[in-house]
């Protein structure tokens, strides 16, 4: 019983992560149609940038304002200087793209810490609540309540705000959008910057557990995808979901099979969450109207 | 090296000078190690040969058939281990071993691509993804066996049985044949009308199953094909480092080789191996000890990913091509017009030659009259629906719609947007399912039979808005209506591929069409598009014809050529259903009309009665008049 709830507290804390991960993707997707496998960079950028300035002696609040900022400056730029003039690229070649500026990311980090793996201390420090024998720290708790907050926030937001509704429109046709007063490019731009908070925030909240290095980015933005991919893309709270369910999944098979089998269970997982939506009428093969 | 796809639309001929220059470029690439290039050595050099043949598997999956290949270091790896473990384990020979490991991958390839081809683009690239580092993770996951993270090892030779290869040189000989061997595979498979039917499935799969293609087995087959490049390449990667770990055949030495592809250029035979050149060369230079050569990577990547979107590879070729284009116009005598290529006529003001008013009858007679060469139950066929009924959730679009479209006749189907006309076009052609009811063509019931049966059958369409390829050209596409369909994607016949484009050629000159041949699709206007589809659909010599508001978009002559053309198709007894707006166009044509509203057949009769005046075209919706 002991390992179970252990595997599960730690699963939940990991899930958290792939769902901030999953869901900035999810945001990215839903304002532009475009994948964004940089995502786990902001978790890289941020991280590293917080553990740097505390390295240097400065205060713990100043370096998380700092990194958090970081990523959401970076996600912005790479919305507004990357991305932007390329929209009517396809999607394969803009995959390739962000794919590309995360291999940029990691040249850059390796160029600037190398192999060194840094960390820092957690905001919150204390005993760790322990039940029936399994332990889960004060910091882990705070991740996972706003990792479901902030999928809440978002929830309600792209439901009833008009803000919400403008973004999403933005996504399925920006020139119509463009034609009724949104701005199109704002509406991304917003959006790739919250992408980059909640990157920012998982930062801050895991690497004092798991640490961070120049690589880290592209196996999280994997099991970000996995996540999203399981939502469609589209639905924040499916992302969640997924997330949870991927992480805990992945734990169970690490506990009790093999840690190395673990990926294999998220390729696997991949492949019946594309077996799902298959049934879900590729009418035209992807065109509107025949 | 000449790399034109078929498909591309015809380059300059080379000439026996050409031949000689192309040679004698190619040596002076193989020859690239001798020249002392710093770190450009012979091992390098085999290198890039290695590592261009997996690219070139990447190149084909994505340049031909539009999926992205992040996972291609798993089938590297399958490869690789399968000959390491055999060769360490049970002491196979190494040929052997080689053999199967290839083969291994492409079975695996088949299994996993049953499931990964039918996945739409993203679901795909990551699925693709998953599988490259879910491979390292059993590798790691069972290290008595495959050496876990730390790997296998070998002596770095080959031994073939008749010789054995060891030294740098040797190897670069041994990498020099395979590339060859990739080389050839890829033109094969990209060869004529297995190229154009590629790009076709992945341009528009709807179209593709249309004319008869099938389309998962298709993707699948090119899939499994892919696969063999970096199953061929991991198989002689062992003997060749040495070495075998899951860091070489995990998910991020996939994503770099597809860098490599678009660095290199995609849909070229030789992009792989000029990306691979390009990289390995510039990290061995830069820093081995690996602090820049990432940063260096993402950098080029980047650079070509955004400016060059051909990449290197690309850019070459255009530049070749200009060149020899300046060469050609610079050794020609200026007053002399240069016979060899095409006589440019100027681009006529509509979409049709205006010299032409029509094909001349005794041109379109001999083709027409081919209609009846395809067997009793394609002339004389007539099409009959029966109550057909389709709905989408609770909007039914299609209600109880009855019709008949008799051989030899046109039939009009009129209505306001949105009363289910194309939907039922849709469900005639097969694209759409039929709820209810039922569809006969010559007295046998094709309702539930797959769209491309149907075409066969000879049931042609074209589309309310063109669809057609757009990166080939009018002739392709044209050529593609008859072709299609024929077999499997697989087999080709030069000597059919020459019928079909003579065909093909005849009828876009009957068209007044020919001038416009070579042309890119992507470069026409809608009214030219239109009757090349128009082409297209008459290259499947079709008994019943199904034309979806043929007349938008065109201009007034353009629109007597096509009631011209509608007219013959009548004449040499085709069943012809024709939805438009232009209820003019209609009134000229048609020999019966059917009115549809909000799903139903409303009113149907001869085109005076219910077009003939102002009065009855303003009542034709009219529910007080009833059915006729």
């Amino acid at each position: 019983m002991t390992l179970l709830l252990q595997t599960i507290f730690s699963s939940l804390v990991n899930g958290s992560v792939y769902a901030l991960i999953g869901v900035g993707i999810v945001l990215c997707y839903r304002s532009s149609r475009i994948v964004n496998l940089a995502q786990g960079e902001t978790y890289m950028v941020s991280g590293v940038l917080t553990a740097k300035m505390v390295g240097w002696g400065d205060p713990l609040w100043l370096s998380a304002l700092a990194g958090v900022a970081a990523a959401i400056v970076g996600s912005v730029l790479f919305e507004r200087l990357v991305l932007r003039s390329r929209l009517d690229w396809d999607p394969s070649r803009l995959i390739i793209v962000t794919v590309g500026v995360a291999i940029l990311a990691e040249g850059i980090a390796d160029r600037l810490i190398g192999g060194d793996e840094l960390s820092f201390l957690p905001i919150l420090t204390g005993n760790s609540l322990i039940v029936d024998g399994a332990a889960i720290s004060p910091q882990g708790l705070l991740l996972i309540g706003t990792t479901v907050t902030i999928t809440g926030a978002l929830i309600l937001f792209f439901r009833s705000t008009l803000l919400g509704h403008a973004m999403t429109a933005v996504a399925e046709n920006p020139r119509v959008s463009g034609l009724l007063g949104i701005n199109a490019g704002r509406m991304r731009m917003l959006s790739f910057g919250m992408a980059g908070l909640l990157g920012g925030i998982s930062a801050l909240l895991v690497v004092p557990e798991s640490g961070t290095g120049y690589n880290v980015g592209l196996p999280l933005t994997l099991n970000g995808f996995a996540a999203a991919a399981f939502a469609n893309m589209v639905s924040p709270a499916r992302a969640l979901g997924a997330a949870m369910f991927l992480a805990i999944a992945e734990g169970l098979v690490g506990s009790y099979l093999n840690t190395s089998l673990e990926t294999p269970l998220v390729f696997g997982v991949l492949l019946i969450a594309g077996v799902m939506y298959l049934g879900r009428g590729q009418r035209f093969a992807g065109a509107a109207r025949a | 090296m000449s790399a034109l796809a078929a498909g591309r639309t015809r380059g300059p001929a080379l000439g026996l000078a050409g031949v000689v220059v192309a040679v004698l470029a190619l040596a002076a690439v193989i020859a690239l190690p001798a020249y002392g290039i710093p770190r450009l050595t012979l091992n390098l050099a085999a290198d890039v040969c290695f590592f261009g043949i997996a690219c070139t598997g990447i190149n084909l999956l994505l340049g031909y058939g539009g999926m992205l290949s992040l996972g291609s270091a798993g089938f590297v790896g399958t490869s690789a281990y399968t000959v390491a473990l055999t060769t360490t384990h049970w002491h196979w020979p190494l040929l052997p071993a080689i053999l199967a490991g290839i083969a291994l991958s492409l079975v695996l390839a088949a299994v996993v691509g049953l499931i990964l081809v039918r996945l739409s683009q993203h679901y795909f690239a990551v699925a693709y993804l998953g599988l490259a580092t879910a491979f390292a993770g059993l590798i790691t996951a069972y290290p008595t066996a495959t050496g876990g993270t730390s790997g296998l090892t070998t002596l770095r030779d080959l031994n073939l049985g008749f010789a054995t290869v060891d030294t740098n040189f040797g190897w670069y000989v041994v990498a020099l044949v395979c590339v060859a061997i990739a080389v050839a595979v890829f033109q094969w498979a990209v060869a004529g009308r297995r190229g154009r039917i590629f790009k076709l499935v992945r341009a528009d799969a709807l179209v593709a199953s249309v004319l008869g293609v099938h389309t998962f087995r298709t993707r699948l087959g090119l899939f499994v094909l892919s696969a063999f490049f970096p199953a061929l390449a991991g198989a002689l990667l062992f003997p060749f480092e040495g070495l075998i770990t899951p860091d070489t055949v995990g998910s991020v030495e996939s994503v770099q080789l597809v860098a490599l592809v678009i660095i290199g250029g995609v849909g070229y035979s030789y992009g792989g191996f000029v990306g691979a050149l390009i990289i390995l060369w510039i990290q061995a230079l830069v820093d081995t000890a690996g602090n820049y050569s990432l940063l260096v990577y993402g950098v080029v990547f980047l650079l070509c990913a955004f400016y060059l979107r051909a990449g290197v590879g690309g850019a070459i070729k255009q530049g070749v091509e200009t060149l020899v284009g300046r060469v050609r116009a610079g050794s020609h005598d200026p007053d002399l017009r240069v016979v060899s290529e095409e006589p440019r006529t100027p681009a006529p003001r509509s979409a049709v030659d205006e010299s032409s008013t029509g094909p001349p009858r005794d041109e379109i007679a001999p083709v027409m009259a081919k209609l009846s060469e395809h067997g009793e139950h394609r002339a004389r066929a007539g099409l009959e629906v029966s109550g057909a009924r389709r709905h989408f959730g609770g909007v039914v679009a299609v209600d109880d719609v009855s019709l008949t479209l008799k051989p030899g006749t046109i039939t009009a189907l009129i209505g306001s947007n949105g009363a289910g006309k194309s939907t039922l076009v849709n469900i005639i052609s097969g694209v759409e399912r039929l709820d209810h009811g039922s569809i006969t063509l010559a007295a046998q019931d094709i309702s539930t039979m797959p769209p491309a049966e149907r075409t066969r059958m000879g049931i042609a369409r074209t589309f309310q808005v063109p669809r057609l390829v757009e990166e080939l050209s009018v002739l392709d596409n044209v050529m593609l209506g008859r072709e299609a369909g024929e077999a499997s994607v697989w087999w080709r016949s030069r000597k059919r591929e020459r019928e079909h484009a003579v065909t093909a050629l005849r009828r876009l000159h009957s068209a007044g069409l020919s001038h416009l041949q070579n042309r890119q699709v992507r470069t026409l206007g809608t009214g030219e598009r239109k009757f090349v589809e128009l082409v297209r659909a008459l290259d499947e010599e079709p008994a019943v014809c199904l034309l979806d508001e043929p007349a938008v978009g065109l201009s007034l002559e353009e629109i007597e050529h096509l009631q011209g053309w509608i007219e013959r198709l009548r004449a040499a007894g085709a069943a012809v259903l024709v939805i438009d707006h232009n209820l003019d166009f209609v009134q000229r044509l048609a020999d019966f009309v059917y009115v549809m509203d909000v799903g139903r057949i409303v009113r149907s009769g001869p085109p005076e009665e219910l077009l003939g005046t102002r009065e009855a075209r303003g009542s034709l919706l009219d529910p007080a008049r009833g059915p006729a």
